[in-house]
């Protein structure tokens, strides 16, 4: 705090209750010094200390509501009804950290420490039942979808989740189309799962999930069974991509991915994803277990 | 630039909980974050690279709400218990209830300058210098605002002390 360490004033003791003195050791042991010299200092500190917690108890409910629509459209300036402008797109493509679900789980295998457990939400998709839905349309899909949890805008409670505004990518450039967007969770935090699928019945997987870290982005592909994951980061969001592809055809849906994320054409994303229209009242942003899961999006 | 507004969107909920604490209506709050937003968007080319983005936007929603609180707002209201009532409805727990409303009715208390300062060090964990130059004041003036806030708090009874954990909030 001062460079002549001179006695522990009030303006030290305050400090320390403010947890401000961490980064000085030294003075930090020298106020704990005077306060077993001074127990009745020890009084105050505790004072300070538990007024800032009640304080924090009286407004910190704040932070989990959902930041209000008219906030995050400053930052999706050039944002017209549903499409997004370039700014938006690319905070977006930053956000949206492609947890492209292909590789986690050999990752998870080989023992490396995951950051973000995308790969561990996939693995246990593709080891369980959700594996011939993850993968091909040709089953049932009924039981899955009453063993899942889900609600009709998973978008966006992710959008609000990152205080930008999401859309799903347009991937019929490769031959897939939206089927389907929901909410899922195994453990860990709650991830957004968009499926695609070809008229010949091919489904294709795509995870985000936000991460908060600050891990290096990097792609890491993962083969196992047939299917091809691949795991990335990008911004403020997580990503994974998994499906029965091979991987070049992976590399080039990740890539018109990324492209689509950063371009979207306005106009066009009021045809993938017409139920976001919504009002922002209907927006949850916590997931009801006992919600049923919307059977398909046109 | 795209990482930045990345950036400036992880702040929000922070910047909504101090201008709350500074207005006590959540909708002059949100209009408060919204203008900060915008200047903060409209300045971005002022925000050093160096520098703490997280003290810029605190400083510039400092700088709207006492700019605009002249012309437009009312002064801070008596009591704060209105706008975080709901909150405390919400709590189950009687004990933390009852602490909450003793001190909320100690702040409404305090002069407005003592309760800002506090408000800041609280609940967002600034330093001291930090926050002195959110507020554009010198440090020995942010310190004895803090002081005095502090001990007329005390002095109260705001606090019933047993909760003597120090924590901090990043």
């Amino acid at each position: 705090m001062t460079d002549h360490r001179p006695a522990v004033r009030d303006i030290d003791l305050m400090a320390y209750a403010d947890g401000l003195l961490d980064a000085d050791p030294q003075r930090k042991a020298e106020v704990e010094t005077y306060l077993r010299q001074h127990p009745e200092e020890g009084a105050r500190v505790r004072d300070y200390a538990a007024q800032n917690n009640a304080i924090r108890r009286l407004y910190s409910p704040v932070l989990s509501e959902p930041v209000p629509e008219r906030l995050r459209a400053v930052l999706d300036s050039r944002r017209r009804g549903w499409a997004l402008g370039p700014v938006a797109c690319a905070a977006i493509a930053a956000g949206l950290i492609l947890v492209a679900g292909f590789t986690g789980w050999v990752i998870g295998q080989r023992g490396q420490s995951e950051p973000w457990s995308m790969h561990a939400l996939v693995d246990q998709m593709l080891m369980t039942a959700e594996r011939p839905y993850l993968i091909s349309s040709s089953d049932s899909n009924r039981n899955l979808d009453q063993a899942m949890e889900g609600t009709t805008q998973p978008l966006d409670w992710l959008s609000h989740q990152i205080a930008v505004s999401l859309q799903p990518p347009d991937l019929t450039s490769q031959g897939f189309t939206l089927v389907e967007k929901r909410l899922v969770a195994t453990n860990g935090p709650q991830a957004v799962q968009v499926i695609y699928a070809t008229s010949s019945g091919r489904r294709l997987s795509l995870f985000l999930r936000t991460r908060w870290q600050d891990e290096t982005p990097q792609f890491r592909f993962a083969e196992k069974d047939g299917v091809t994951m691949v795991y990335w980061l990008e911004g403020p969001l997580a990503y994974a991509l998994a499906g029965q592809l091979d991987r070049q055809e992976m590399v080039d849906v990740v890539q018109t991915l990324r492209t689509s994320m950063r371009h979207q054409p306005q106009g066009t994303l009021s045809q993938i994803a017409p139920e976001t229209a919504s009002p922002d009242t209907l927006l949850v942003p916590q997931v009801t277990p006992t919600q049923p899961v919307p059977s398909k999006y046109p | 630039m795209d990482d930045l507004k990345w950036l400036i969107a992880r702040e929000i909920p922070h910047l909504r909980r101090y201008a709350l604490a500074l207005l006590h209506d959540p909708h002059a709050a949100d209009d408060l974050v919204q203008d900060c937003l915008e200047r903060a968007l409209r300045k971005r080319h002022l925000w050093r690279q160096c520098g703490s983005l997280r003290s810029w936007l605190f400083r510039i929603l400092y700088t709207v709400f006492l700019n605009t609180r002249k012309t437009q707002w009312r002064d801070r209201q008596a009591l704060p218990l209105e706008a975080i009532e709901f909150t405390l409805a919400a709590s189950a727990n009687q004990e933390a209830y009852v602490e909450c409303r003793e001190m909320a009715k100690a702040l409404a208390q305090l002069p407005e300058s003592q309760y800002a300062a506090i408000m800041l060090i609280a609940l967002e964990g600034f330093s001291y210098d930090e926050a002195a130059w959110i507020q554009g004041i010198p440090i020995g003036t942010l310190r004895s605002r803090l002081y005095r806030g502090r001990e007329a708090l005390r002095t109260m009874g705001a606090t019933t002390g047993h909760h003597g954990r120090v924590r901090r909030i990043k």
